[in-house]
């Protein structure tokens, strides 16, 4: 800076602009150039709130400094995009995204939320963008994929059925080829090479239309209570899915192992008229 | 009864830059700035009867002459604005696509300009120029892929490969 001093004070200065009408003979202070990495903290936030998540990620790459900014979840960046894309129905319901509680892991959970356009017909998602609903269609069996496979990782999945279970409530994972719809009451999630579920009716655990076995995997284990939440955790680097009561953080034993190396998609399937499945993605786990 | 009439030319408020430049600006134009309104509201200088001449001037360590004048500039084109409401601002959609013709004009500078802009609106909270500029920059950047940016903005990658390939799996639910 001192070198930047002595020749600016080196220079002829002009005194140029009708507004300026005094000038105190003292050296010249020049302020340094500000480039766009340099930018403070505060700044950057301001700027990065115009942005969309697409090009959040962007800068989240561009340099460590930008990334260290938009690395802390509650800034007013994600808040400002969960104003946008969150509905206040979502927002509102104290109990539905109370376990995502950064403005980040909502966006993030709302990303990985039920899919619309990958469902049976006889199923739509709710205005609140979490919860699945089934209409009262007779002899139909209706599925629905979250918006997200994962492949590479460990994922926990919060799922709460929340109407009556029916004769058939399977959950569990799918790939994107499995079936979402069929006629009649069945286990559908778990009826071929490309689906694993857990029917919560009868504690049963199938895949290719195999029974695995009960769960969870005690004697006599108790039946599933409308609106008990369950974690589905996929971990993609065991191969394995596995459930824990969400209440308790007690774990139900392992599900499904051995699980092929593509993208694996949570997935409900079910029969009863007017049930409702909400699913909150908790993020990529870090086990305790 | 008379009252006594009083010649009232607009009041004048002095600012002095951080290269030491006084500049002469209406008290009604830079009341767009909070930190120089609160500082003439806590000095009481509304109250006092003084001529400019023997008032005082109100440094700005952080905005050299060029910049100021920009302020100044800008200020004075905006002095009809209504006054902002920040609640209402809060609630409202981000959207970029809403600068004004005349300041998209005056904002169209080389960039260390802009950001000398940018953290002079900061320093002095004015927040109309804030939000103006900050969305400039934000146009900037809409669309460009890292290394796009990185070009833009004459940015160096300090990431390690591997650093940058974390950083973008773990984000990859931002895409659509």
């Amino acid at each position: 800076i001192s070198l930047v001093d002595q020749m600016a004070d080196s220079e002829e200065r002009e005194e140029t602009g009708a507004a300026v009408v005094h000038v105190h003979k003292t050296p010249l202070r020049k302020v340094p150039t500000v480039s766009a990495s340099r930018l403070p903290y505060s700044v950057l936030l301001h700027v990065f709130q115009f942005l969309d998540l697409e090009d959040l990620r962007s800068c989240m790459t561009t340099c460590k400094h930008w990334h260290n900014v938009l690395s802390h979840e509650d800034s007013l960046v994600w808040r400002a995009r969960v104003h946008l894309l969150l509905p206040s129905s979502a927002l509102s319901d104290v109990s539905l995204l109370a376990e995502t509680r950064s403005y980040k892991a909502k966006l993030r959970a709302l990303a990985n939320s039920w899919n619309p356009k990958d469902s049976s017909k006889n199923n739509y998602v709710r205005p609140n963008l979490f919860t699945m609903h089934r209409h009262p269609v007779a002899q139909s069996t209706d599925g629905i994929r979250g918006k997200r496979g994962v492949s590479s990782g460990v994922h926990a999945y919060e799922i709460t059925w929340e109407g009556p279970l029916g004769t058939v409530a399977v959950v569990g994972v799918a790939t994107k080829h499995a079936a979402l719809h069929c006629p009649g009451y069945v286990a559908l999630l778990g009826s071929d090479d490309q689906s694993w579920g857990w029917n919560l009716v009868d504690n049963s655990l199938l895949h290719n239309a195999e029974h695995l076995g009960v769960y969870p995997r005690v004697n006599n284990p108790p039946k599933y209570q409308v609106e008990e939440r369950i974690r589905m955790i996929i971990d993609c680097d065991s191969k394995c899915v596995y459930f824990e009561r969400s209440a308790t953080a007690e774990f139900l034993g392992i599900a499904f192992s051995n699980l092929p190396p593509v993208k694996l998609f949570p997935a409900v399937c079910a029969v009863y008229g007017n049930t409702e499945v909400s699913m909150v993605y908790l993020g990529p786990a870090i086990m305790g | 009864f008379l009252f006594p009439i009083k010649m009232t030319s607009p009041r004048m408020i002095k600012l002095t830059s951080n290269d030491d430049k006084t500049f002469e600006v209406e008290r009604d134009v830079i009341k767009q700035s909070v930190t120089v309104n609160t500082l003439i509201t806590d000095l009481n200088m509304d109250d006092e009867d003084v001529s400019v001449e023997n008032q005082m001037a109100i440094p700005l360590p952080n905005v050299d002459a060029a910049t100021l004048e920009m302020v100044i500039t800008w200020c004075k084109q905006h002095r009809e604005d209504p006054p902002r409401n920040e609640e209402e601002e809060e609630k409202k959609e981000k959207r970029t696509d809403d600068i004004p013709e005349w300041d998209k004009t005056f904002l169209d500078v080389e960039q260390s300009v802009l950001f000398a802009l940018i953290l002079a609106a900061n320093y002095m909270d004015i927040k109309g120029l804030l939000d103006n500029c900050c969305k400039t920059v934000a146009n900037m950047i809409k669309g460009k892929t890292p290394d796009e940016i990185r070009k833009h903005f004459n940015i160096k990658n300090d990431f390690t490969p591997e650093e940058e390939e974390q950083i973008r799996k773990e984000n990859a639910w931002c895409e659509d």
